[in-house]
C-alpha cells in the first residue's frame, strides 16, 4: 500500500513542473487551442464543481455568469476604454454581484428545481444579450478585445502562463476554503440545511454566498475567455455552452476539483480530434457534438464519478493487485467478498466458522 | 378605433395563441414531472423531432392531418423507448436522469441537425384553417385563421387531459401516484405501466406541439432550446406538475412575452425574467405548485 501512496506525492511534484515547462517544449497550437483553453473551459466548471461540491447545487448557470463577465470586460475597455487589467478585475466583481444576485433568486428552490431555474437564468442572459443592441451589442457582440499579454497569438507562452496562475489560484483557493469554517458550513447547509438553521446559521446567505463565489470564479474563466477570443457575441453564452460546463464537470467528475481540469481536458481534445475518431466505420467528423453527447451519456450511464472517479476506481485496483504480487503467497488477509468455504461432506452447518477475519 | 386599441387586440391576440401552443408543450412537460419527478430535458428535443417528422410526413404525402398524427405517434414511441431503454432504470434519481436526458437532447440536436441541416421548413395548413378570418377592431380587420385553430386546439387539449385525469380510471392513477406512488404500488396498481404511458402522452403532446408549432412558425435548428426554456419558464411559474398551473403560467409568459415585444422590445425577455423571479419571491413553488 505504500507504493499506491507514493504514486500521488510524485504526482505532486511532477504535474506542475510539467505544467510549467510545458509551453518550452511544444508548438503553439498546443499552447493555445488545447492548454489554455482547457484551462479556460476548467476554471469555469471548476466553479460548478465547487457550487455542487460544496453547496450540493449543480447549477447551469455558470456559463451566462463567464458570458457576462466577458461582455463586461469587452464594454469597460473598448467603450470606457479603462486598461485591459482593471477592465477584468471590475468585470469580475460584477459577475461576483451578478452571482450573488442569481443565488438571491435561486436560493429558496432545490435539486431539480434548482438546476431548471439557473437554465432558465442563463438562456434567459442569452436571450438578453442576443436581443439588446444599446449594452451587449445584439449578435454582434464586440470584437478587437486585448489582453494584458497582447495577443495571445504572438505571445502564447505569456498567455498560458496568465491563464495557468489564475487557475492555480482558484484551485489552491477553493481548496482551502472546502477545509476553512465557512467551507464547513456550507458543507453542513449542503447536508442538512435544517439543523444548520436550528444552529443559527443564515442558510439563505450563506448559498447566496456560495453563488457569488461560484460567480466570481466563473467571471475569471470568462475575462480569460474574452482575453484569448478577443471577441464576445451571444454565441458564447448560448444553450450549447451552457450545457458544455456541465458535461465538462461531470465527465471530469464532481467529486474533487481537479475534475474539472481533467474533463476540460477531455472535452477540448474531443472536440479538436473529433474529426479522426472513426467507430464502427461511422465517422464522427462534422459530427462533434454526437460523439462529446454519447461520451456524456456513457459516464452518466456507467461512471457516475466520471473520469476521476474511473481513476481512482482504477489505482484501487491496481494498488490491490501489486499489493497482492508483493504478499508472501498465503492466506489473504483482507477481501471484499468472503470466499466460500469447503465444507466437508459430514460437517454439521452451523458449526461451519464464520471467519472473522474475513469481515474486517 | 384608435390605433392604440387595435394594436393592444392584435398584440393580445397573438399572445393568447402563442400561450397557447405554449400550453400544449409545457403540459406534457409538467405532467411528466408531476408523476415522476422526471425533468425530461429532452422535452425541447421531442418538440423538433416532432417537427421534422411531421415535416416530412405532411411533405411526403401532401397532408397536413396526416402530418400531425405521425409527428405525435412517433414522438410518442420514441418517448416509450427512452423511458424504457434509460429513464426507468434510474427511477427515483432524479438529477441523473436531468443528465441523461441533457445527453439526448444533445445528440438528438446533432442527429436531426445532419439530417435536416440548417434550413427552416414551413408547413402549409389545409385550406380549411390556413387564410385569415376577419374580426372586428384587430389591426387590418382580420386575423391568421391557423393561430384561432390553435387556440381551439389548446382548449381542447387542455379539457381532454382534464377528462383523463378526473374522469378515468388512469387518471385516478395518475393522481393517486403523485400523492403517493408506494401507496398506490401497494395497493395493486401496475405503476410503471401507469408511468409508460405518462412518458408516452407527454412526450407525444411534444411531437403534436411540435408540428402545431411549426405551422404557426417554422422549424429550424434551435427551435429545442426555445422551447425547452419557453416549458421551464411555464412550469416554474405555474407550479411544476400542475396542469392548471400550467395553463396559468402560458398565459402569463406568452402575454408577456408578445406584449414585451411590442412595447419594449429590447428588454422584453428581461420582463419574462422578472415575472419569473417575482413568482419565485413570493411562492417558490410556482402559483399552483404544492410545496416541495
Amino acid at each position: 500500500m505504500t507504493r499506491a501512496r507514493k504514486v500521488p506525492a510524485l504526482a505532486a511534484l511532477l504535474v506542475p513542473v510539467a505544467l510549467v515547462l510545458y509551453p518550452l517544449l511544444v508548438p503553439r497550437f498546443w499552447i493555445l487551442s488545447i492548454a489554455s483553453q482547457a484551462i479556460i473551459l476548467g476554471i469555469v466548471a471548476l466553479s460548478l464543481v465547487f457550487m455542487a461540491g460544496q453547496g450540493g447545487m449543480v447549477s447551469l448557470a455558470q456559463a451566462a455568469l463567464a458570458g457576462l463577465a466577458a461582455y463586461m470586460t469587452a464594454i469597460l475597455t473598448l467603450r470606457l476604454g479603462l486598461p485591459a487589467l482593471p477592465a477584468g478585475l471590475i468585470a469580475v466583481l460584477i459577475a461576483t454581484l451578478v452571482g450573488a444576485l442569481f443565488g438571491a433568486i435561486a436560493s429558496r428552490s432545490q435539486g431539480i428545481y434548482f438546476l431548471m431555474l439557473t437554465l432558465a437564468l442563463a438562456v434567459g442572459f442569452f436571450y438578453l444579450a442576443l436581443q439588446n443592441y444599446d449594452l451587449f451589442g445584439g449578435h454582434i457582440g464586440f470584437a478587437g478585445v486585448l489582453g494584458p499579454t497582447g495577443s495571445p497569438r504572438e505571445n502564447p507562452a505569456a498567455f498560458y502562463y496568465l491563464c495557468l496562475a489564475t487557475a492555480v489560484a482558484a484551485y489552491l483557493s477553493l481548496r482551502y476554503l472546502a477545509r476553512a469554517p465557512l467551507g464547513l458550513s456550507f458543507q453542513g447547509i449542503r447536508d442538512n440545511p435544517r439543523r444548520m438553521w436550528a444552529l443559527g446559521y443564515w442558510v439563505s446567505l450563506h448559498r447566496v454566498a456560495i453563488f457569488a463565489i461560484g460567480g466570481l470564479v466563473a467571471g475569471l474563466s470568462g475575462v480569460l475567455g474574452i482575453w484569448y477570443r478577443g471577441s464576445i457575441s451571444p454565441g458564447t453564452v448560448d444553450l450549447t455552452r451552457t450545457i458544455d460546463v456541465l458535461i465538462i464537470a461531470v465527465v471530469g467528475g464532481l467529486g474533487h476539483p481537479i475534475g474539472a481540469f481533467v474533463g476540460a481536458l477531455f472535452f477540448v481534445l474531443v472536440q479538436t480530434f473529433a474529426s479522426s475518431v472513426v467507430v464502427l466505420g461511422f465517422s464522427f467528423d462534422e459530427r462533434f457534438n454526437t460523439l462529446i453527447g454519447l461520451s456524456f451519456l456513457l459516464v452518466v450511464l456507467f461512471a457516475p464519478d466520471g473520469l476521476i472517479g474511473l481513476a481512482a476506481r482504477a489505482r484501487v485496483l491496481i494498488g490491490r493487485r501489486l499489493a497482492d504480487r508483493r504478499r508472501d503467497p498465503g492466506p489473504p488477509v483482507v477481501r471484499p467478498v468472503p470466499e466460500p468455504v469447503p465444507v466437508d461432506a459430514g460437517a454439521d452447518p452451523p458449526s461451519t466458522p464464520t471467519q472473522p477475519l474475513d469481515r474486517s | 378605433m384608435a390605433k392604440f386599441a387595435t394594436d393592444f387586440l392584435t398584440v393580445g391576440l397573438n399572445g393568447l395563441t402563442l400561450a397557447a401552443l405554449y400550453f400544449i408543450v409545457a403540459s406534457g412537460f409538467t405532467l411528466i414531472f408531476g408523476l415522476m419527478r422526471t425533468t425530461n430535458m429532452a422535452h425541447g428535443s421531442l418538440y423538433l423531432l416532432g417537427a421534422y417528422i411531421g415535416w416530412t410526413v405532411a411533405d411526403a404525402t401532401g397532408n397536413w392531418w396526416l402530418g400531425v398524427a405521425a409527428g405525435s405517434l412517433g414522438v410518442g414511441l420514441a418517448g416509450v423507448a427512452i423511458h424504457v431503454g434509460m429513464l426507468a432504470r434510474m427511477a427515483g434519481q432524479d438529477l441523473r436522469q436531468a443528465l441523461v436526458t441533457i445527453g439526448l437532447s444533445i445528440i438528438f440536436a446533432d442527429l436531426l441537425l445532419a439530417r435536416y441541416g440548417g434550413l427552416t421548413y414551413q408547413f402549409r395548413p389545409p385550406d380549411l384553417i390556413a387564410g385569415s378570418t376577419s374580426i372586428p377592431f384587430v389591426v387590418g380587420g382580420a386575423y391568421s385563421t391557423y393561430r384561432l385553430f390553435l387556440l381551439a386546439v389548446a382548449v381542447v387539449v387542455g379539457g381532454a387531459l382534464w377528462l383523463i385525469l378526473n374522469r378515468t380510471r388512469i387518471g385516478v392513477y395518475i393522481r393517486a401516484g403523485i400523492d403517493d406512488r408506494d401507496m398506490l404500488s401497494a395497493l395493486g396498481v401496475n405503476v410503471s405501466r401507469v408511468f409508460l404511458f405518462v412518458f408516452a402522452l407527454g412526450a407525444g403532446l411534444a411531437g403534436f406541439a411540435g408540428v402545431m408549432g411549426a405551422t404557426a412558425l417554422s422549424v429550424s435548428p434551435g427551435e429545442d432550446g426555445r422551447y425547452l426554456l419557453s416549458s421551464l419558464v411555464v412550469v416554474i411559474v405555474g407550479g411544476m406538475g400542475s396542469l392548471g398551473g400550467a395553463a396559468i403560467g402560458a398565459l402569463i409568459i406568452g402575454l408577456a412575452e408578445q406584449f414585451g415585444l411590442f412595447y419594449l422590445p429590447t428588454y422584453s425577455v428581461v420582463l419574462t425574467f422578472v415575472i419569473m423571479a417575482g413568482v419565485l419571491a413570493v411562492r417558490p413553488q410556482g402559483i399552483l405548485g404544492r410545496p416541495a
